[in-house]
């Protein structure tokens, strides 16, 4: 119902949306906020709601920051603007929405299905999470999309004209508030709630008065765009508009920054690019001298959203391993081509050169170690595996390793994004993870020894797969052997002193050494599964396909026991997504099983011993 | 006797070779991956007890190898390679000392599910305690004015079993016993039924996935005191009413409730604060502003996530917070253990070994 009164509160609304292409949005990018516990530019903020709304951080002929400012200071525009992507088409029958071929809506077609839908939300709302369907979870999604939209849209309720008086604010009304309320009671008592009884000026004022308590009804409780820096010491609440007026928090520097932000919607909503850009500086001055903000971190933040390192690593990453699968195709031919190996080296050595800066970047914006969610630890896992495959690629050339180094890089890049779904992947930590020295030591060590792990397993499918095919010389499998057994050594150093050190943590913390939670379980699996091979090796009862079968199995269990863990949602380590990850984890796990299997069958068919 | 000699060196060697780690730990894989999965069904608790914490695991009536017994043979096997199998050469140097290290840690493991002792406390500002809440242990306590005169562990307690005590001038006899218990109306009271016993019963439940959240129960019958106190009671923890009797001028309480031991000195909570994010609920911070006392001693002293407090053996970690009608309340665990340094040795250990022998690998040519 309050989705509808916001819509008719801003009503008549132009029908075409008009962009201001021609303002300059840079400095208005950079404007912090406090979002989710972290102070972030503008442009942050714009694209995480973007992202959950629209499944992107742009929109197709808009940036996520001008699409922010339209929703501020343009509202009844911003409304006609379709960004609600519904994801599961029976959600499309269930509000009755109109079926479009890509089902993408805007706030004024949503608020007006949404209205009828309060209860049932409310209902699903008090459900137990285990309990809700595909349908009801898109139903909970898009509600919150639409109420967080809502949010948006009247941050600045208060500073922008009424729509049927030009001249007239919230803000403005704030000192005669009580006046006009005790006029309208006067009137009210003499005249009775007839308003076609009223004189003009109490008509006005009754209107005025309705318009006053709507808004108060709607936006008053908006805490959402958190924009306003704290006014006194000792505190690091940032509070939205609304909030300033609520808790009776103004000071003469919030009421100057009132008046800067009217300012600012002003100008957005006449063109003028001049005094746009002089107060978006402004407000970014005063935000960025605020306790508690790091310029330095606003821009690299701002850069960091502009260059998007990781994703254009991918593609470095894939054409790494085009060029290399070409190199590897002519040598087979015998018409090897050194160039090409030496090109998609580079390409991949740049790929990962990206790759690392966009890990010291989230460094230096976080101002904490790189890893220390599941998202986080693919990117570094995938960075350290391209490390490892450059390296060995170094040592002895010959493109497998190349292989290695962009398929898993790209691979993991790709799944991190599907596992960070809508969230901010910049994100705090809670209370126990907040320590720079254990996220240094332990969660690093363990990723390194994940990234080893898997570039083992890797090696051992290459050995496994020319094995079968019978066409590599002896030397050469021996020598990927040897490769094998070192990487395999290098992982069991990592995963081990990782996970020992991952005990300590959590005697620190929780004072027990180990608890058998199923993350330290499934670490302590991989360390055995190393263990075995290696002593199995060492002990005969596995020869060389043996060995590599076993250490090719080796991806599973380090999927299993990074994130297959997570999905059984118990245990003081379950913080990582679990909603994506199964299905793609049985696909992993079943292509896997299946591709081992057939070449250690195929390699041991073509062997006299396994 | 040589003969006897030459058999236990046989053995001995058997033991050394990798073969037996190699079908040691497939096994041991597989109960770690059974216990994780059964995890999400029974609780980590149950789950710990049965596939981690036991010698032997039972499949119906089939005994396995349990978590206890296969570590064993794995640290028997150790033992054995470093006696006999491993010759004090320089290239073996690395793969000694990790073997030695891993040794140290399940020598430290044996030491802890021996010696360790852990519990936690509840406090709220001001509050002052020298006493430890067991996590699981549960118990019977007979307590004259105040002060505890016995406790029965619950393992202890069963059906039929008859309590007495010099320092108690009855005796207790358990009528009905359950770990995790659901209350029942009582059908047919009758007149020596006292209290909470004369309206209600317990039963046997289904255990919780979360042990903390069983709620043991005991009905019992006192004779030999009064005519007034002889009777059966009940108690029950998830109630706050419990069994009481006056004989004489004593005043008893009979209870069921999580076992509590007391710690060689108090702790004061001055101040629990927890920080948040910033305009989230998102814990940042926990600590928990504290004073020992230990006789005439006094001090301060802050617990904090990651920076626990050390004091005589023992422990205290900031746990968690209870927050209860808008009050905080700090939860510490306590813990006495006395082979909490193995693990530091064992890693600084494995890492120095791990380092050498990768060392002697990488320096031999054509590794990579």
């Amino acid at each position: 119902m309050r989705f509808l009164l916001l819509f008719l509160l801003f009503f008549p609304v132009s029908l075409q949306a008009a962009y201001k292409e021609d303002l300059d949005y840079s400095a208005f990018a950079h404007i912090p906020v406090l979002h989710e516990g972290r102070i972030k530019p503008l442009d942050s903020f714009a694209r995480v709601f973007l992202k959950k709304m629209y499944g992107d951080k742009s929109l197709p002929d808009e940036a996520a920051i001008s699409w922010l400012a339209q929703a501020m200071f343009d509202p009844q525009d911003a409304m006609q603007e379709p960004i609600f992507v519904v994801r599961v088409p029976e959600v499309v029958s269930i509000l009755s929405l109109p079926k479009r071929t890509y089902a993408v809506y805007s706030f004024s077609e949503m608020a007006a299905v949404m209205g009828g839908q309060e209860q049932l939300i409310k209902g699903l709302l008090a459900k137990d999470k285990k309990a809700l369907t595909a349908d009801d979870q898109e139903l909970i999604r898009l509600y919150m999309n639409v109420s967080d939209f809502a949010e948006i849209a009247g941050a600045f309720s208060l500073l922008l004209p009424f729509p049927d008086n030009p001249d007239l604010t919230y803000l403005d009304t704030l000192k005669s508030k009580e006046k006009i309320d005790a006029a309208l009671k006067e009137t009210v008592k003499l005249k009775g709630d007839k308003i076609e009884q009223y004189s003009e000026e109490e008509q006005r004022n009754a209107k005025l008065s309705y318009r006053i308590s709507v808004l108060e009804a709607l936006d008053s409780h908006n805490i959402l765009l958190r924009i306003i820096p704290p006014a006194w010491q000792g505190t690091e609440e940032w509070l939205s508009p609304w909030a300033v007026i609520e808790n009776g928090a103004g000071s003469p520097a919030s009421l100057a920054l009132f008046h800067d932000w009217q300012a600012l919607a002003k100008a957005y909503n006449s063109d003028d690019a001049a005094s746009w850009n002089a107060l978006s500086e402004k407000l970014y001055q005063t935000g960025v001298h605020s306790p508690h903000v790091r310029p330095f971190s606003l821009s690299l933040e701002v850069f960091y959203n502009a260059v998007d390192p990781l994703n254009r690593s991918i593609i470095g990453y894939i054409i790494g391993v085009l060029v290399t699968l070409t190199y590897i195709v002519l040598s087979s031919r015998g018409v090897a081509k050194e160039w090409l190996r030496i090109a998609a080296y580079t390409i991949i050595l740049i790929s990962t050169g990206m790759h690392g800066l966009a890990l010291l970047m989230r460094v230096a914006i976080l101002m904490r170690p790189p890893v220390s969610t599941l998202y986080e630890s693919m990117i570094f896992v995938s960075f350290m595996s391209s490390c490892f495959g450059l390296w060995m690629e170094w040592k002895k050339k010959g493109g497998e390793s190349l292989l290695i180094s962009g398929i898993i890089a790209s691979l993991l890049i790709a799944a991190a994004n599907v596992f960070a779904a809508d969230s901010d992947t910049l994100e705090v930590l809670v209370a126990v993870l907040n320590t720079n020295f254990w996220l240094g030591t332990h969660v690093v060590c363990i990723t390194t020894g994940y990234a080893s792990a898997l570039v083992a397993g890797a090696i051992a499918h290459i050995y496994l797969i020319k094995r079968a095919l019978g066409k590599t010389e002896v030397t050469a499998l021996m020598d990927l052997q040897r490769r094998l057994h070192s990487i395999a050594l290098v992982a069991l150093l990592f995963t081990s002193v990782g996970t020992m050190l991952g005990g300590i943590w959590a005697d620190q913390s929780w004072g027990r050494f180990w608890g058998w939670d199923p993350k330290e379980n499934g670490a302590l699996w991989i360390v055995l599964w190393l263990i075995w091979a290696l002593h199995g090796r060492i002990a005969g009862q596995l020869r060389e396909v043996g060995f590599a079968c076993v250490m090719a199995f080796i991806t599973i269990v380090v999927a299993l026991a990074w994130v297959g863990v997570n999905l059984l949602s118990v245990g003081l380590h379950s913080y990582g997504f679990t909603d994506v990850a199964a299905n793609s984890l049985m696909v992993f796990c079943g292509t896997e099983i299946v591709l081992i299997g057939g070449v250690t069958v195929m390699a041991v068919r073509r062997s006299k011993f396994v | 006797m040589t003969k006897i000699m030459t058999d236990i060196r046989k053995l001995a060697e058997a033991f050394a070779r990798p073969t037996l780690l190699f079908y040691a730990l497939p096994w041991l894989m597989l109960l770690l991956v059974l216990g994780t999965i059964a995890q999400r069904y029974i609780g980590l608790y149950q789950s710990q007890k049965i596939f981690f914490g036991s010698f032997v695991l039972w499949v119906g009536f089939f005994p396995l190898p349990g978590a206890y017994t296969t570590l064993g043979i794995i640290a028997l096997g150790l033992c054995a390679k470093l006696l006999l199998k491993s010759p004090l050469k320089k290239h073996k140097a690395g793969t000694l000392i990790a073997h030695a290290s891993m040794l140290l840690l399940l020598l430290g493991g044996l030491i802890t599910a021996i010696s360790r002792e852990e519990g936690y406390m509840v406090l709220g500002d001001n509050d002052s305690s020298h006493q430890v809440l067991d996590y699981h242990q549960r118990e019977l306590a007979i307590i004259k004015n105040g002060d505890v005169v016995e406790a029965i562990p619950h393992g202890e307690l069963h059906i039929g079993k008859v309590i007495t005590d010099p320092g108690i001038p009855f005796s207790i006899t358990i009528s009905n016993y359950c770990y995790q218990c659901k209350a029942t109306a009582r059908q047919n009271p009758d007149i020596s039924l006292r209290g909470l016993a004369a309206k209600m019963d317990i039963t046997s439940a289904p255990l919780d996935q979360e042990d903390a959240k069983n709620q043991s129960g005991v009905v019992f019958s006192i004779s030999g005191a009064s005519k007034e106190a002889d009777g059966s009671y009940l108690s029950y923890e998830a109630l706050n009413q419990q069994p009481e009797f006056t004989i004489g001028k004593d005043k008893y309480q009979v209870l069921m409730r999580q076992s509590e031991r007391d710690i060689p000195f108090t702790i004061h909570l001055l101040h629990f604060d927890k920080v948040e994010y910033p305009g989230t609920n998102v814990a940042r911070s926990y600590q928990s502003q504290v004073e020992v006392i230990d006789g005439a001693l006094k001090w301060n002293a802050l617990i904090e996530m990651n920076q626990p407090l050390r004091y005589r053996g023992y422990t205290l970690y900031q746990s968690s917070f209870i927050e209860n009608d808008g009050k905080l309340f700090t939860v510490l665990a306590v813990v006495k253990n006395s082979g909490a340094l193995f693990p530091y040795l064992a890693v600084l250990t494995l890492c120095i070994g791990l380092v050498i022998h990768l060392i002697i690998v990488f320096s031999r040519k054509k590794v990579l």
